[in-house]
């Protein structure tokens, strides 16, 4: 899923100084599940603008509300009504969402209320840690089912480099040098020997990336 | 001038004519068979050509090669390319390294095209730290090509006069091509290995992370020879002297893939001085040049370039033979 | 939402009535006494004479007895009785042109009375008596059911409105054509049993010798009774008991208990039945009376030896006479309490068909005789029938009558399946509380005269023990429609109750519930809510105390300050009068677990200038994870004040104990708040 951090309350203070209608939308979709942007934050956040803006005099209204997800268009839909009482609209979804919204409402100013780091897995309740990149090319069925290419600091694709010690990353030694893990996996699996070839430099042809799939477009039924 | 040293063992003699890829003096000794001494020279961090200057003459004549460095430790220096320039003009051979860390393909191709141009023949391929720990920790990591798939692009261009897209050179590059090893980094049967890629992929030449731990540098050796890798490429063992106990123990603390053993910590304890370290050192270089297929020594001694000279007359590798070109 | 429970509380399905034990409870811990009390009394027109001598089958059902040991449902239930609230039913939905007669003024025939009242009907009582309750007033002697306690229940459904005609004997005085003809569209008969059976030996009609209910209801109505030195009750059900408790109770010196059977196979009350013994009752077990001697006057008693053979139809081992077992004991009363079976051979006279067991026969459901018109209930028709029996009797009657005079076919009630008993490794995760002690006259007084033995419980003890209560079948909820299966509430639960099932989508939150609360505020998709229809996470109340805020002077600043505390906590009564005298508002929840962030934000919202949270670390916390998790949520909140540039004071965190160093940092408390001045500068 896709993982977020809430945005300072500065920052989104510094965004909407100069507002008198904002709202706070939640999505209940990667960030509900990460508790950073559900019902509940957003109720937060929008509690908190309100008395930020009382304490400064400001006669602001705050609203917030929750869409099933802000990636789909139909959902996205759902708020036309309300919209046209918002000047701002602070989205605690992920980037892809905040873009989704400023795209279908091109006079309100869209803000993000996180900033979107990764996409990861819950590695235990509470930590959660990045594990693609969407490169766009997978290898993880050639590295023992390990990402190197988001995995290791350096994105190396022949083998862990000479900072790997002890089964730790160079950079951090709280972060497992995948190297290591593809490593032993592959050597587990009877795969060892593929690491002795060398891969090539990998293809990060162009951003952003699109995808079409042709059975499931929109299908014109008018005469 | 190199000061005559009366036991040294090689003598400045024309050899007999070999395969040689670059042509580099450097290239030449080692496919001599000869005991190969390079230095490490660290570009000032500024525009002081000066330092350079001074930095390289501490070193002429006491080695064969410098190896410039490319902004080490992830902090940025004077180009690699433009310092070994500098050396060029002084009659000094460079070993020109370069790392992954903050060219993507092309700048790589670009630079090192410029760099052949300029008359530079040795480059050492390196995957290169990552700037987490230098002086612009939020720089972006480039990391488009490893090491490996720089060595084998800048092969490619030496043979087929390609680069890496295919489209054809006007003038290739011939480097002598060189990497690295740190045969302490983990997984450690997986270094020989590793090894063997970076040989496959183009490296002619290996120099290793700092031995300080001689026994698993023997242990290590013993496998590069297993696989004979010994004999598809030319294996430096990296040396640096200590100056202290407490930089022992920072390197072995905190030098990711650096192995300090006990014992030498201990001896620094005892009596802390640099002329210990160097004594230390010297003891290393004298077990390294037992090991079989050892080509030579390539010291590293950081900011510290005045050293080479004393510890290289120490070891008793003086004279270094002269180069055909200087 | 539409919240399906599967299944129930298996103390409400136990109880006959399905007495809504748990609710009340549960409002009884959050000392919501009034409510609680209301609960009780819509379904049970006997809440002080229930709460005193009910059998309690949902106590033998609670859940808890397999954490430690049941919820002492019943004293609570006489805790909430003995607050003397004035019932709160619903008036009749519809006024109906019949009049119904009931005959016999038991808790059945009231009950029945009650409830058809209730319905929209009215109707007459017939008793034979001079004053109503039947074996209540008669039977069940005064140290276990004052008279009081019982007047309260008989008064508060007379008032209701039914009409009550005592001293009349229907069957004798008044035949059941004679009430047909008088207007009567429907008789519930409710005679009760009240024909004590007879022993059968050889000297039963010697004076001395007397039956167990003809003793009680003597001492009852003053017959002018008297007992001797030694008495022998024989018999071991609560009759026997009571009477044997009464004899003492009347200067009786030794008292024997002779019982066919071991003590385990006694039908009596076990609470009853410690009493006794702790009062000097000697119980002569697996014994059997033969003869009764005297010559003008009993003066001993011929007993024999019995052993237990094979199980007879009850399901008890049959007791067998042991030869060459007999032995005598002297004694100068036989009180015989075997039994009773209802006086029926008038109203079989009248045209209503008598079972073989000698009830009335009845259609179980609806509760109708042979006759149409005519119904009974209660020991009229259950050899050894409780009080609680006799309520349902009634209750059912009275539903049954309606649907009869409406023409509409009588609905069986659909049963709920109680739900499943705590597995063993959940019982681990809940934490041990020991029921709590009913505290008690000493032995030696009580034993002098009539005055009720248990004394009741003390509002402290009573919340402590209805805190204990599981809240089984009723807490959380996830609405399928908002969860994002995320599994916070599957992590964070203390009780691992919440579940994504294999394949499911949503979570699922299982019948073991503790209520605590804590997934509620976790979710984030807002999804999961209390099905308990009492518990608001302290929103509701803030609205409600923050409504109270008078218009701030310009002149004179006084803070509003919020309290949240957790009304579970035994200090919360002290601590919330001491908040109070402070000039603080005080919402008080279930558990501090249960307070949301943004509930403490709301406060401020609400013009709050500071926030205190009164969190005890007593260790008689009955949710012990909430603890932790109130307190990351308020570490969290800070957070958020912190943000706002609010400063740190404002949200504080007291511990009610020491108490003086609670009142001390109360007060320091205060006073930094009216230091710092309001939050919003009001123009
Ligand atoms: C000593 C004793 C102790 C008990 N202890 C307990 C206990 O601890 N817990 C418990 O749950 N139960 C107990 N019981 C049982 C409980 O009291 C009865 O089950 C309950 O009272 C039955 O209620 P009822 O209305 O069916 O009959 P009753 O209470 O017997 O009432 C019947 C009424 O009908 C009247 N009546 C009878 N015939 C006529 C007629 N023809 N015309 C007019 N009026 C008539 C009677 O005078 C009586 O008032 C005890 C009973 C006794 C005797
Ligand atoms: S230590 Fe391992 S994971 Fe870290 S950068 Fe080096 S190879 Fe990658
Ligand atoms: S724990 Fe509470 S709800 Fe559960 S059975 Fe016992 S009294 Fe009823
Ligand atoms: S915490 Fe809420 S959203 Fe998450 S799984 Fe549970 S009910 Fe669903
Ligand atoms: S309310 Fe408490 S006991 Fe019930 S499911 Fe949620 S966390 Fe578990």
């Amino acid at each position: 899923m896709i993982v977020a951090r809430p945005k300072s309350f500065e920052e989104i203070i510094r965004l909407i100084q100069n507002y008198k209608k904002v709202a706070v939308l939640g999505c209940g979709g990667c960030v509900t599940v990460r508790s950073i942007g559900g019902q509940k934050q957003a109720e937060e956040l929008a509690s908190l603008l309100r008395l930020w803006a009382k304490r400064q005099g400001k006669d602001v209204v705050v609203t917030e509300a929750t869409l099933t997800r802000q990636c789909e268009p139909e959902f996205v839909e759902s708020i036309n009504d309300r919209a046209n009482d918002w000047e701002v609209v602070i989205s605690l979804a992920c980037g892809v969402g905040v873009q989704c919204l400023a795209e279908r409402f091109p006079r309100i100013k869209v803000l993000p209320g996180v900033d979107t780091i990764f996409m990861g897995a819950t590695i235990e309740p509470g930590l959660y840690w990045e594990r693609c990149v969407g490169c766009g090319e997978c290898i993880v069925g050639e590295t023992g089912g390990f990402c190197p290419v988001a995995r290791c600091a350096k994105s190396l694709m022949n083998g862990p480099c000479g900072g790997s010690q002890g089964g730790r990353c160079e950079v951090s030694p709280d972060t497992p040098c995948v190297w290591q893990l593809i490593y032993e996996r592959m050597e587990q699996l009877g795969m060892g020997e593929e690491l002795d070839v060398i891969r090539p430099p990998k293809d990060w042809s162009v951003r952003p990336q699109r995808m079409i799939m042709e059975h499931l477009r929109k299908v014109d039924s008018r005469q | 001038m190199p000061r005559k040293n009366p036991h040294s063992l090689e003598t400045p003699t024309l050899e007999a004519p070999v395969n040689l890829t670059a042509g580099s003096h450097f290239e030449r000794l080692l496919k001599q068979g000869k005991f190969v001494v390079t230095a490490e020279l660290g570009p000032p961090k500024g525009a002081e050509r000066a330092v350079v200057e001074k930095k390289a003459h501490l070193l002429k004549g006491y080695v064969d090669a410098v190896n410039i460095t490319d902004c080490q430790t992830s902090v940025v220096r004077m180009s690699s390319i433009a310092s070994a320039q500098i050396l060029l003009e002084m009659g000094i051979e460079p070993i020109v390294q370069m790392t992954c860390r903050d060219r993507n393909r092309i700048a790589l191709q670009a630079d090192l095209l410029g760099a052949w141009a300029l008359g530079m023949k040795n480059v050492l391929c390196l995957t290169g730290d990552h700037p987490k720990f230098g002086d612009h920790p939020g720089a972006k990591p480039v990391f488009d090509l490893d090491s490996i798939q720089l060595l084998q692009m800048l092969k490619t261009m030496r043979e087929e006069k390609k680069m890496l897209s295919g489209t054809p050179l006007e003038g290739a590059p011939s480097f002598f091509l060189g990497a690295a090893e740190n045969p302490f980094a983990d997984p450690f049967p997986f270094r020989a290995r590793r090894l063997a890629k970076k040989i496959t992929a183009g490296a002619e030449f290996i120099q290793t992370q700092i031995v300080y731990n001689v026994d698993k540098f023997v242990q290590w050796m013993e496998e590069v020879r297993q696989k004979g890798l010994h004999k598809k490429a030319f294996i430096l063992a990296g040396v640096a002297p200590l100056k202290s106990a407490g930089m022992a123990k920072y390197m072995k603390k905190n030098v990711p893939g650096m192995e300090v053993p006990d014992a030498i910590i201990s001896r620094l304890e005892k009596k802390n001085s640099k002329a210990e370290g160097i004594e230390i050192c010297l003891g290393i270089v004298e077990k390294l040049r037992q090991i079989e297929g050892l080509s030579g020594i390539h010291i590293m001694a950081v900011e510290w370039e005045e050293v080479v000279a004393q510890l290289v007359e120490k070891a008793g590798l003086l004279p270094r033979p002269a180069s055909v070109g200087g | 939402m539409n919240i399906k429970i599967k299944g129930e509380a298996p103390c409400i399905v136990a109880c006959p009535i399905n007495q809504d034990a748990r609710d009340y409870v549960q409002l009884l811990a959050r000392r919501n006494f009034e409510q609680a009390f209301q609960i009780v009394r819509s379904k049970n027109p006997f809440p002080a004479s229930c709460g005193r001598i009910c059998t309690r089958r949902c106590e033998e059902a609670c859940r808890r007895t397999s954490v430690d040991e049941p919820v002492a449902i019943c004293w609570l239930k006489r805790f909430l009785a003995d607050k003397d609230f004035t019932p709160n039913l619903p008036k009749p939905p519809k006024e109906y042109p019949e009049t119904v007669a009931i005959v016999g003024a038991g808790p059945a025939g009231l009950s029945a009375a009650n409830s058809l009242i209730l319905l929209g009907y009215k109707c007459v009582i017939f008793e034979e008596l001079q004053e109503p309750g039947g074996m209540l007033r008669v039977g069940v002697p005064r140290y276990r059911l004052p008279r009081e306690s019982l007047d309260k229940d008989i008064n508060n459904i007379l008032s209701l409105g039914a009409q009550l005609r005592t001293g009349i004997k229907v069957g004798r005085d008044i035949t059941l054509s004679d009430l047909q003809r008088e207007g009567f569209k429907a008789v519930f008969l409710a005679v009760g049993s009240h024909k004590p059976l007879k022993l059968d030996i050889p000297g039963e009609e010697l004076p001395g010798v007397i039956s167990g209910i003809e003793f009680l209801r003597q001492i009852t109505l003053g017959g002018g009774v008297k007992v001797d030195n030694r008495v022998a009750v024989i018999g071991g059900g609560d009759t026997a008991l009571d009477a044997a408790r009464a004899a003492l109770r009347m200067g009786a010196r030794d008292v024997s208990l002779i019982y066919r059977r071991s003590m385990e196979e006694m039908p009596c009350e076990t609470v009853g039945r410690k009493e006794a013994e702790e009062e000097g009752i000697k119980f002569v077990l697996l014994t059997t009376p033969a003869k009764i001697f005297g010559k003008n006057r009993v003066t001993g008693l011929r007993c024999i030896k019995m052993t237990l053979g094979e199980p007879d139809n009850s399901g008890r081992r049959r007791p067998i006479p042991l030869p060459g077992s007999g032995f005598t004991l002297q004694v100068d009363t036989v009180i015989v309490a075997i039994g009773q079976s209802p006086e029926v051979d008038l109203l079989s006279k009248n045209g209503v068909e008598i079972s073989e067991k000698g009830t009335i026969k009845i259609d179980n459901h609806t509760m109708s005789t042979t006759i149409p018109w005519v119904f009974a209930g209660g020991d009229a028709v259950t050899l050894g029938g409780t009080l609680v029996q006799a309520i349902a009797h009634g209750n059912q009657t009275a539903l049954s009558i309606h649907n009869y005079l409406r023409g509409e076919r009588f609905q069986i009630p659909v049963r709920t399946e109680p739900i499943k008993e705590l597995s063993p490794p959940r019982v681990q995760l809940i934490k041990r509380e020991a029921r709590q002690r009913m505290p008690m006259l000493p032995v030696e007084s009580r034993i002098k005269d009539f005055n009720e033995v248990e004394l009741g419980f003390p509002e402290e003890q009573a919340v402590k023990e209805a805190r204990r209560c599981l809240n089984c079948a009723a807490g959380a909820v996830v609405d399928p429609e908002l969860c994002a299966a995320c599994l916070t509430c599957v992590r964070v639960c203390p009780y691992d109750i919440p579940q994504i099932p294999l394949g499911g989508r949503t979570a699922e939150i299982g019948p073991d519930c503790q209520s605590c609360g804590v997934c509620v505020v976790e979710c984030p998709a807002n999804a999961i809510s209390l099905k308990d229809r009492y518990e608001d996470m302290g929103e509701k109340t803030l609205e409600s105390v923050m409504g109270q805020i008078p218009g701030r002077g310009i002149l004179q600043y006084a803070p509003t300050i919020v309290a949240f505390l957790c009304q579970y906590d035994s200090h919360s009564q002290t601590v919330s009068q001491k908040l109070r005298e402070n000039g603080i508002k005080v919402v008080e929840v279930s558990c501090i677990s249960k307070l949301e962030p943004r509930t403490l934000l709301k406060a401020f919202e609400m013009l709050a200038d500071a926030v205190v949270i009164i969190g005890s670390q007593s260790g008689d916390c009955h949710f012990d994870a909430g603890h932790t998790w109130a307190k990351r949520r308020f570490d969290y909140t800070a957070l958020f004040l912190e943000t706002l540039g609010l400063e740190r004071q404002r949200l504080q965190w007291l511990s009610p104990t020491p108490e003086e160093e609670f009142f001390k940092s109360l007060s320091n408390f205060v006073e930094e708040i009216k230091k710092l001045g309001p939050v919003f500068q009001i123009v």
